[in-house]
């Protein structure tokens, strides 16, 4: 056997093809049991199977196939109808069959399991049946093989050494005038030329057939050598063109080399791509026979199947989306009758649509079963502590839904249904994550589920952002990167100290720092803490800044505007990124946990991508989240930013930014009197305007002259409506600064919350009750953290 | 590694001094320099990362492997680089010397393993014109170097980012 194993393993590989096949037939035939294309298709694959065992001498395959060739045989015939009984014993003889081939491929023998019983039945169902028509079909199996009433031995003797796809149609034109008087439905299998045959096949099995003529089996070693080959001339390229040259031949050289070299990348990244088929037709077998042990109807639509994606990938995928499609079929689908009540169709329709959209690949899992109960998915959250009770209250529906992906809520979930499984919808999450994935849902309760699954195109070559640390650099994903945040001294965006942890507050959010340079044991520089940049990235769903040095493309830049003091801009811009191509690092270090892998970069200098998931668990970010959050809520007000005005009368007052909608200024004379109010006319509408010294209780200064700068202009801080929309005219807009110590309510006066340090000195912060037009609304100056963390409000 | 001991040719190379050999079985060549980019928390002796034609190999340091006082300097030091099962390793060692064969009975080995961590790769003793030639298995080279993981995450175990 050992001589022939080559030809052995292209034998498994083409049977196990043919299995997949014979699924995907035997599913269409069900549906349409007169067809007669489809059950040609099926009679010659198991014939071409059956005829390769023989060749092979794999005796008990070939006596199963056999057994499985007469059933069909007879069936072509007309002798039997398909009924359940007949497809169940032809399913059974395809698992038989698979299992056969998994033991030769595992041990290259056949196996000790005894597969008697399995033939006895498939002849019995064949015999049963045909006993009932006149005995005239003898003749039709004669030329097959004589010894039918002895299913066991033929066809491990060699009496079909060509089994290829002619002698599997040669039987089918011989039968064609013992069967002339049979139902005409099996004529058209004898008439139709045998090339043909496949053309009038869905177009599936017609795109397989041509291209055994344009593509060979080549060994995935070898493609991987190609590609570390094309990897390491990128590589040369990039040397190349770092040289300076005068002359102008070398140039034009460097220039085509330059375009060959991407060219050659592309072909050989092509060469990791497969269609997401591979998985795919799987699931009609896989749908079928869930929906008969869960009594279901389910129509199955696929779309999209030759979307490519890379192949490790697609084994990867396998599980997971096999569990999303039990799933739909499962607890998804309503069992006929109930649909039936519901005014549906008898048959519950599953889409499983594949796509490339943004550089992703996007997969759909689409029932229009019952859709997931967003009430008891709520109701099981707060009652497994997940969430409170009066928060869960508020989450909106699709927020709700993410609880399914919570480790272990996969069984609690299963309100809809019956049966239980192991895995549960966070590994599904878990797996997609780990190849960099997400997943959605989206239910609509009595139409339906959708599972968005989005994998990255591939894994071996990954956008990444190069960064430095200390005297080394290291990669991230680019798809973890949200933005970059430039630190600075002079009061920009800086890292502060809460809880015992490193926080950075990005548009009103804390998010928690790691120092990399300290994680990571390098010496730290004290320049990365002041000058240098954070990357917030997100994992899973938690938020992370990474502290660094700077990246790749050096520091950002910095213009004026935002060196202004006291102003926390944010500088996000798109810092170049590299194509990296990610490379194992060995079983040694990637247990560390906290490397993904390595990359060569251009200049020849190897790179760790650092793992950001690892990195998270490591530093036990959720634990650091948990203290962040816990201190923030005690010290919100301490810590939020207010706008420092100086009133007409002088005084320094602070107010909440997160109340402020916007800063205007307009010429005093513009101020208009209506109904006793003072108005200042904004677009269609009219903006209440009060002046900042009679909110604290001082003597109201007279109409027109409040908050009367010296040069005849006022400015006005409008608050939002929670404050009834309403503008606050003062002399002088100071600052924005965070609070440096707690709000002091003790020092409340008429019209002052409390007191706190803002920029070093005392200041009154504005109490905003008096002028909420519903006080209800209005969150108390110095409460808990009433508007927190919806900071985003000010624009 | 009944592979590694029917092979009888083995590579020679000197360690602080002493000289030690590995089967030539996994010994896929031997380079004099190479740029070496540091893997911060791997084992004290996995020294870094090198790039072989577009292969990332581990390098470890004989020296600290072996816990050999003092360094010598990295420059002049040579990568012999073995293959172990799918993985790929470079061994820093300060010189290769000539390659030896030496049958299995010539070998003696000791009573029992080492427990001294920095001998625990030595397989056996061969007496060679004058020299001891220590033997080592790659396997049991790298094998303790892979225990880190618990260690670098007790390191993680204080609270991190204090300003």
């Amino acid at each position: 056997m050992s001589d022939n194993r080559e030809f052995v393993e292209e034998f498994l590989v083409e049977s196990g093809e043919c299995l997949d096949q014979l699924d995907r037939d035997l599913i269409a035939l069900e549906e349409h049991p007169d067809d007669p294309q489809r059950l040609a298709s099926i009679f010659r694959t198991v014939h071409t199977i059956k005829g390769n065992s023989g060749f092979f001498g794999f005796s008990k395959l070939g006596a199963l196939t056999h057994s499985g060739e007469h059933l069909l045989g007879k069936l072509r015939d007309g002798k039997i109808r398909l009924d359940d009984r007949v497809s169940g014993s032809l399913y059974s003889m395809i698992d038989a069959v698979r299992s056969i081939l998994q033991a030769i491929e595992q041990t290259g023998v056949e196996g000790e399991q005894d597969f008697r019983e399995l033939s006895q039945t498939l002849t019995a169902v064949a015999a049963q049946d045909a006993a009932e028509v006149e005995s005239e079909s003898e003749p039709v199996v004669v030329p097959e093989a004589s010894a039918v009433t002895d299913p066991l031995p033929p066809a491990a003797t060699p009496p079909a050494p060509q089994p290829s796809a002619p002698t599997a149609v040669a039987p089918a034109s011989s039968i064609a005038p013992a069967v002339a008087p049979t139902p005409v439905p099996t004529l058209p299998i004898a008439t139709v030329p045998k090339a043909s045959i496949p053309a009038v096949e869905s177009p599936k099995p017609a795109a397989l057939m041509p291209s055994s003529e344009t593509s060979i089996r080549v060994d995935v070693g070898l493609l991987a050598s190609i590609l570390d080959l094309v990897g390491e001339l990128v590589l040369a390229r990039n040397e190349l063109r770092t040289i300076e040259s005068t002359n102008p031949a070398l140039e034009g050289v460097i220039h085509r080399i330059n375009t060959v070299t991407n060219s050659l990348q592309e072909a050989a990244v092509k060469t990791r791509m497969q269609p997401i088929e591979h998985v795919f037709s799987k699931f009609p077998r896989t749908v079928r026979d869930l929906a008969v042990s869960c009594g279901r109807e389910v129509q199955l639509v696929i779309d999209g199947a030759d979307t490519e994606l890379d192949r490790t990938l697609i084994e990867s995928i396998r599980d997971p989306l096999t569990h999303l499609v039990r799933n739909a079929v499962d607890h998804g689908i309503e069992p006929p009758a109930e649909r039936e009540s519901k005014g549906k169709p008898r048959a519950g329709r599953l889409l499983l649509r594949a796509f490339h959209e943004s550089g992703q690949v996007t997969i759909e899992v689409k029932d229009d079963g019952a859709g997931i109960p967003v009430e008891a998915v709520r109701a099981k959250a707060v009652a497994r502590g997940l969430v409170d009770a009066d928060t869960a209250a508020l989450l909106p529906a699709d927020r709700v839904l993410q609880f399914i992906f919570e480790p272990g809520f996969s069984t609690a979930a299963q309100v809809t249904s019956v049966s239980g499984r192991g895995v549960g919808m966070d590994v599904v999450k878990t797996n997609i994550e780990a190849i960099g994935g997400t997943v959605d849902i989206a239910s609509q309760p009595g139409l339906g589920t959708t599972v968005r699954v989005r994998v990255p195109l591939t894994l071996a070559i990954i956008p990444a952002l190069v960064v430095r640390c200390g005297s080394e650099r290291f990669a991230l994903p680019q798809a973890a990167v949200g933005e970059l945040v430039s630190l600075r001294t002079d009061g920009g965006p800086r890292i502060e100290g809460l809880a015992g942890s490193a926080v950075i507050r990005v548009r009103g959010r804390l998010v928690p720092v790691i120092f990399l340079d300290e994680f990571l044991g390098l010496r730290s520089t004290t320049a990365a803490r002041e000058n240098g940049t954070v990357v917030l990235v997100r994992v899973d769903d938690h938020e992370l800044g990474l502290v660094v040095d700077g990246t790749q493309t050096g520091s950002l830049p910095t213009d004026d505007a935002s060196r202004q003091p006291g102003t926390s801009v944010m500088i996000t811009e798109a810092a170049s990124l590299s194509t990296i191509v990610v490379k194992p690092i060995g079983s040694l270090l990637a247990q560390l946990g906290i490397y993904s892998g390595a990359t060569v970069l251009g200049d020849g200098g190897v790179v760790l991508i650092l793992d950001l998931r690892g990195i998270l668990r490591a530093a036990d970010l959720p634990a650091i989240e948990r203290r962040v959050e816990s201190v923030a809520e005690q010290t919100m007000d301490a810590t939020d930013s207010y706008l420092v005005c100086r009133t007409v009368a002088g005084r320094r007052i602070a107010v909440p930014i997160e109340l402020v909608v916007r800063l205007e200024k307009f010429a005093s004379a513009d101020l208009q009197t209506a109904a006793g109010k003072r108005l200042v006319r904004r677009g269609d509408g009219y903006t209440p305007v009060v002046d900042a010294d009679s909110l604290l209780g001082a003597p109201s200064a007279p109409v027109g002259s409040a908050g009367d700068a010296d040069d005849g202009t006022i400015n006005l801080v409008v608050l939002d409506d929670r404050c009834g929309g309403i503008g606050v005219a003062v002399r002088q807009i100071l600052d924005v600064a965070a609070a440096e110590s707690m709000l002091q309510s003790t020092l409340a006066a008429a019209g002052v919350a409390g007191t706190l340090a803002v920029g070093g000195l005392a200041t009154e912060v504005l109490d905003l009750t008096a002028l909420a037009a519903a006080p209800k609304t209005l969150p108390a100056v110095g409460g808990s953290h009433a508007w927190y963390p919806s900071a985003d409000s000010l624009s | 590694m009944a592979d590694i001991q029917r092979d009888t040719r083995h590579c020679c190379f000197l360690v602080g001094g002493d000289c030690f050999a590995v089967s030539s079985t996994g010994v896929t060549e031997v380079l004099r320099d190479g740029r070496i980019t540091r893997v911060p928390h791997a084992a004290e002796a996995v020294i870094g990362l090198l790039h072989l034609r577009g292969r990332i190999v581990p390098v470890i340091d004989m020296r600290r492997r072996l816990g050999v006082i003092g360094t010598a300097s990295t420059a002049s030091r040579t990568h012999l680089v073995i293959r172990l099962h799918d993985d790929w390793y470079s061994l820093l060692v300060d010189e290769m010397l000539d390659v030896i064969e030496v049958a299995e009975h010539q070998i003696e080995h000791p009573s029992k393993p080492s427990a001294d961590t920095a001998n625990d790769a030595v397989t056996g003793v061969f007496a060679d014109d004058g020299r001891l030639v220590y033997f080592l298995d790659p396997q049991r080279i790298v094998q303790p170097l892979a225990r880190q993981r618990e260690q670098f995450l007790q390191r993680q175990g204080a609270p991190h980012g204090t300003v």
